[in-house]
């Protein structure tokens, strides 16, 4: 009966840490996903109507609810009440928290003729990322989830 | 109007200067780098301890940008920000150059933040002018009322007459404005009077034009279609006499009925002289 319990909790633990690190590769790629969506829908904003960056966020994380979406309302707050703006996020590393503030440093203080030229060249860099870290949640997330649902059941036959 | 001024300047700016001057009565608040902040009522000039850093610059002018210098680069190429409920703000630093045309400003080393303020009635004083309106111009120099007295008289007009503000510099109305006008007001904000002015005859068919701060030599076009149009025209001028507008400008001088020349002595606002032009209809 002890085998059976110690095999069940140990199946569960490996089957959850196989879902965390899916998480983690998926929100990585949601993340830069959406940061690319974003970086899309500012460009056509200010292209179009020269709308400030504050109502680019607000409009947008009115319209879309997500991890990256709250991110966003962060760096409002931030940038309205802080001298420097502070992202949080289990999910980025620190190289990449510095590119995504950095573009908020560099939207926030260059002129409308700036402007397209940083977009074009953020929206590459993102979207290589963006496709890379797709990659990344297919082959590594998934594979890690499988392996660790595999080695469950295995410990499981082990012991029983 | 004060949560959003103590989000602009900063608390503990803000807390400094209301312990001076009440905000009802404050009209400026000069930044200069290295100096002491100043403020200005209509009558008199005071000082802070208070010290202007670069920082303090950049914060209020990131945060009347609403931090992005982009949507506002037409406006700061011309010298000013416009902010809500009619805030402006003037800036001095140094100008990027190209082509003839100053494309931005950059490094600023001083700031004026004008505040403005309703003064209803003060158009009473020329009431008589207002009862059967016919084209005027106020005359008047720089900090003397002219915004005040055209937006009062934009509200007694519009409650007999449709009119249209065109406000380049919103500084008549804005969108977050508290100002109260008739039933009959429209205002077109932010654009060239030359680029927008034909579409609002054609669009907004107004029986009054109210033009801030036109400049002859640009607008002269401007005011002549208007006022070819039939359509009637109140307009505002930078400028300490009447004679001198008359003499410099005949041909503009000569679609205005009447001249009012305001002057900042003793107080802004103060109504000097108006004339009733000779020409005109």
């Amino acid at each position: 009966m002890i085998k059976w319990i110690a095999g069940a909790a140990l199946m569960v633990i490996t089957f959850h840490i196989g879902f965390h690190i899916e998480r983690y590769y998926k929100k990585r790629a949601d993340l830069y996903n959406d940061f690319l969506d974003f970086l899309r829908y500012t460009a056509r904003e200010i292209s179009h109507f020269k709308t400030n960056i504050l109502t680019i966020i607000d409009d947008y994380t009115k319209c879309k609810k997500s991890t990256f979406s709250e991110l966003l309302g962060k760096v409002r707050d931030d940038m309205i009440n802080a001298s420097t703006i502070n992202i949080d996020t289990l999910y980025l590393k620190s190289d990449e928290i510095k590119e995504i503030t950095k573009f908020f440093y560099s939207i926030e203080k260059s002129d409308f003729s700036s402007q397209e030229l940083l977009l074009k060249r953020y929206d590459a860099e993102i979207n290589e990322k963006a496709c890379l870290f797709l990659k990344q949640k297919k082959d590594k997330g998934e594979l890690a989830k499988k392996l660790c649902i595999l080695l469950g059941i295995g410990i499981m036959i082990v012991l029983i | 109007m004060d949560e959003y001024l103590k989000g602009l300047i900063g608390k503990d700016l803000y807390n400094e200067i209301i312990s001076i001057i009440s905000l009802d009565k404050l009209s400026e608040i000069r930044l200069r780098l290295d100096k002491e902040v100043a403020l200005k009522d209509v009558k008199d000039r005071f000082f802070l301890k208070r010290i202007t850093t670069q920082k303090m610059i950049n914060d209020v002018v990131y945060r009347a940008t609403n931090h992005s210098l982009y949507a506002y680069q037409e406006e700061i190429a011309s010298g000013f920000i416009h902010c809500d409920f009619g805030i402006r703000i003037g800036l001095a630093g140094r100008g990027v150059f190209s082509d003839e045309k100053i494309i931005s400003f950059k490094d600023f080393s001083s700031i004026n933040i004008r505040i403005p303020h309703e003064i209803i009635g003060c158009s009473d004083q020329i009431q008589a002018l207002l009862s059967d309106f016919k084209n005027t111009i106020i005359i008047a120099p720089p900090f003397a009322g002219k915004t005040t007295l055209i937006r009062d008289m934009a509200r007694v007009l519009s409650n007999r007459y449709d009119v249209t503000i065109i406000d380049e510099r919103e500084e008549i109305t804005n969108r977050n404005s508290h100002f109260s006008f008739g039933p009959l007001c429209d205002s077109v904000l932010g654009i060239p009077k030359a680029l927008v002015f034909e579409g609002i005859i054609r669009a907004l068919s107004p029986e009054i034009i109210i033009l801030d701060e036109i400049f002859p030599k640009r607008d002269e076009v401007v005011v002549e279609g208007i006022h070819n149009a039939g359509i009637r025209i109140i307009a505002s001028l930078h400028g300490d006499s009447i004679e001198k507008f008359i003499q410099s400008y005949k041909k503009l001088a000569s679609v205005f009925n009447y001249g009012v020349l305001l002057s900042n002595k003793p107080h802004a606002g103060s109504i000097q002289s108006i004339v009733r032009f000779n020409f005109g209809d």
